[in-house]
């Protein structure tokens, strides 16, 4: 498939309202009702991580302090996600 | 045979006489290697009713079966006895540089039995195994030994090797082994039993080859999980001081939800364990005052100054395991203090800097670090010694001991001086010092006039730096083990990162639920900790890292490792059996030394009872009793006694392993 079958793909996908999975470790004071047993959380395809945020009702004021990553690297808000990408959440916890 | 090497010496201390011995395939397919290997020596080779210290106890030095295969964070060795601190199966790990040379010199691991008459060494190199006179270094700290030894044995390779302190020389029952200039294999008092046997140490010089099945799968696994950890680095703006606030927001949270173990080793990697020295005070899984207080005690006036950042601010090489890519050891600059009596220790951890500060109510780190060489040299274990200090101090509060029996030492709560001097009793055996060195439980019985109230334990042994009111899960392992009072077996915060529940089809799968599930016995909860316990044993059967095992098995993957390095084609299923079968035969060797299970118990207080009265456990108890009933329940035990059902050694075919005596 090359790349403008892929748009075109994505075009038709979006316009189905097509679901894709990513996968989202996310701290117990966000909106966890969404996401599945395996962590996974259903977004429209083409769905962006601020999307994902909006899903999440991640508070504004948090955004900075909760080092989100998307592949465990650092993401604007505006990345276009893809099925299968995970996205993690900084969260501490003690041990050792 | 690809991965382990199927073979492990034999040495006789009383007779001088040492032999290869082939280990079956079987053993290793039922029991991996590590702890198993060593369960499976130990069973059949110790009699029932054996003291600890006598020369029937049997001694192992164990490698891993994933060590040296090319996976990563797999390289840590495993000390196995008769614990003489609790009566039963004792077994400790450590990290460091012994795993492979265990391997490289063409053994799975190494066993000693009997008591030789005069200190002694193991050496083994190029011409083969050789006991040889260790006089010159008897009555020396383990780091002075340890170079002493590797330098008059340094060839062509610089060898590895292991060795006891002076703690274990005098058999201080809560004496550990150590390795690369103050690594130890606390627990069980492993130290002693060297020590009983006039073992000093382990020199080992190997050049054998290591064989894998598949070193090309392997390394694929490996380098998917090194890029993610390459990965992980906090950005400069997240201080320590940032530490606890967030365990103060985790200890007021109402629900639990999975996080991603990748997170850990961003903080492990900056920090290592220390990271939690704060967080753990404001959240509640930090014991304070002897496991009495709470952190309206201990705190923010306390607990800043042991701060994460303090701690790394003195670090100026990072440490890391063999096989490691996270590294949350490192080595810090000491030579300020104490008139520089010491130049630099390892960085102490978590445990160390918690049991030294916290639970004695001390705020002073300069202290830590000091005692933290002190014990690393003298070989004994922190989390032992620093609870037999907080008995003592509980004991001078409530009258029990006075100036006279303390030697003058004022053992008010907090005096870090005092403590230092009463450390150094204890290494020495002198005073005060000799009744605690042996541990709280004995020195609770020595003393008498109801001073065990006091005496924080699970059936003989002191336990972790981590609450079980805040994590009740955590008080059943210490409570099940068959070694009790372990932080590292389980607790609900590692069950939730390690995701059993992707690859296992019995572990029971963790969303976001209500954290007062987690202090209820339900079959939930038990399926938890013995699907935690059962992956544990995996973990120390191929020498394992606690910390790449909590990062998940989504990163860190044994089980596909195991596939890879050995040829088997078995499903995570069927290593978790394998994982039963081998805590069911450590369980075995309990009940054939007679120990009851039940008397395992974690310490009343540890329960929540008395409630604590403020802080973030406020008001948290824990039904243990009925927890680990559940426990035993779901592993095949009887959920009365703690002992393996006979269907279950039948089903876990341990009878074909298992000599009877
Ligand atoms: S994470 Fe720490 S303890 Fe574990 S293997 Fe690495 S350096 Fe050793």
């Amino acid at each position: 498939m090359n790349d403008h079958s892929t748009s075109f793909q994505l075009l038709i996908d979006q316009d189905k309202g097509t679901a894709m999975k990513v996968k989202v470790y996310a701290p117990p004071f966000l909106n966890g009702d969404a996401i599945d047993e395996m962590g996974n959380l259903e977004v429209p395809t083409g769905a962006t991580l601020r999307d994902v945020y909006k899903k999440l009702q991640v508070p504004l004021l948090l955004r900075p302090v909760l080092l989100c990553s998307v592949n465990y690297e650092k993401s604007r808000l505006d990345r276009v996600l893809q099925e299968g990408d995970v996205i993690s959440f900084f969260f501490p916890i003690t041990g050792g | 045979m690809k991965g382990y090497i199927g073979k492990i010496l034999f040495v006789n201390l009383t007779t001088g006489h040492i032999e290869d011995r082939i280990i079956p395939d079987q053993v290793y397919e039922m029991l991996l290697s590590g702890v198993g290997l060593g369960a499976y020596v130990l069973y059949n080779e110790i009699p029932a009713g054996a003291d600890p210290l006598g020369p029937e106890n049997v001694l192992g030095f164990t490698s891993g079966l994933l060590t040296g295969t090319g996976s990563l964070m797999t390289g840590r060795w495993m000390v196995v006895c008769k614990s003489p601190l609790t009566g039963g199966w004792g077994d400790a790990n450590c990290g460091g540089t012994l795993a492979p040379a265990i391997k490289q010199c063409g053994y799975d691991g190494i066993f000693f039995s009997g008591i030789s008459e005069k200190p002694v060494y193991l050496l083994v190199n190029n011409k083969g195994p050789q006991l040889k006179d260790a006089s010159h270094v008897w009555g020396k700290d383990a780091t002075e030994s340890e170079e002493i030894l590797i330098a008059e044995n340094t060839f062509k390779k610089r060898p590895a090797a292991a060795v006891i302190g002076t703690a274990g020389e005098k058999v201080s029952l809560i004496a550990g082994v150590c390795n690369d200039g103050g690594r130890l294999a606390a627990r069980s008092g492993g130290g002693a039993v060297m020590g009983s046997k006039r073992l000093k140490g382990i020199v080992l010089v190997g050049s054998k080859p290591i064989k894998c099945h598949d070193p090309q799968a392997v390394k694929l696994i490996s380098q998917a999980y090194a890029n993610k950890i390459r990965k992980q680095n906090l950005p400069g703006i997240v201080k320590g001081s940032f530490l606890p606030v967030m365990g103060k927001v985790m200890g007021s949270m109402k629900q639990v939800a999975p996080i991603d173990g990748m997170m850990f080793a961003t903080m492990m990697k900056k920090w290592g364990t220390p990271m939690s020295n704060g967080m753990g005070v404001t959240n509640g899984d930090t014991p304070i005052k002897n496991w009495a207080g709470s952190s309206k005690d201990y705190n923010r006036s306390y607990y800043s100054k042991i701060n994460s950042d303090y701690v790394i601010k003195r670090e100026y090489r990072k440490y890391h395991c063999y096989s490691c890519i996270v590294g949350c050891g490192g080595v810090c600059d000491i030579s300020d203090i104490e008139q520089g009596k010491f130049a630099h220790t390892h960085k102490p951890e978590y445990e160390t800097c918690a049991v030294f500060g916290p639970l004695l109510m001390s705020r002073n780190l300069e202290s830590i670090f000091y005692i933290n060489e002190l014990l690393n040299r003298a070989g004994m274990d922190s989390i032992s010694a620093g609870h037999a200090i907080a008995f003592a101090m509980e004991c001078y509060e409530k009258g029990l001991l006075t100036l006279e029996d303390t030697g003058g030492l004022d053992l008010t709560w907090g005096n870090a001086g005092a403590v230092i001097k009463l450390v150094e009793m204890m290494i020495a055996r002198q005073g005060l010092g000799d009744l605690l060195a042996d541990g709280v439980k004995i020195a609770a019985q020595k003393l008498g006039s109801g001073s065990d109230k006091y005496a924080i334990h699970a059936g003989g042994q002191e336990p972790g730096m981590h609450d079980a009111r805040f994590d009740p899960m955590m008080g059943v392992h210490y409570s099940v083990d068959p070694t009790p009072g372990r932080h590292t077996i389980g607790a609900a915060q590692y069950y939730n990162m390690t995701r059993l529940w992707e690859k296992v089809s019995w572990a029971p799968a963790v969303r976001m639920y209500p954290k007062n599930e987690e202090y209820e016995a339900t079959d939930r909860e038990a399926l938890k900790s013995v699907a935690g316990s059962c992956y544990k044993q995996i973990v120390d059967g191929i020498g394992g890292c606690l910390f790449a095992q909590i990062m998940g098995v989504q990163h860190w993957q044994a089980f596909e490792w195991l596939n890879a390095a050995t040829g088997w084609d078995k499903t995570p299923d069927e290593y978790m059996l394998i994982g039963r079968r081998m805590q069911t035969l450590r369980q075995l060797f309990n009940i054939k030394h007679g120990v009851e299970p039940k008397s395992f118990k974690m310490h009343p207080r540890m329960a929540g009872e008395p409630p604590l009265k403020e802080g973030p456990l406020k008001g948290r108890q824990v039904p243990i009793e009925a927890m680990m009933k559940l426990h035993w329940k779901h592993f095949g035990w009887d959920e009365n006694t703690g002992a393996p059902l006979p269907e279950t050694i039948q089903q876990l075919e341990l009878d074909q392993l298992l000599q009877e005596g």
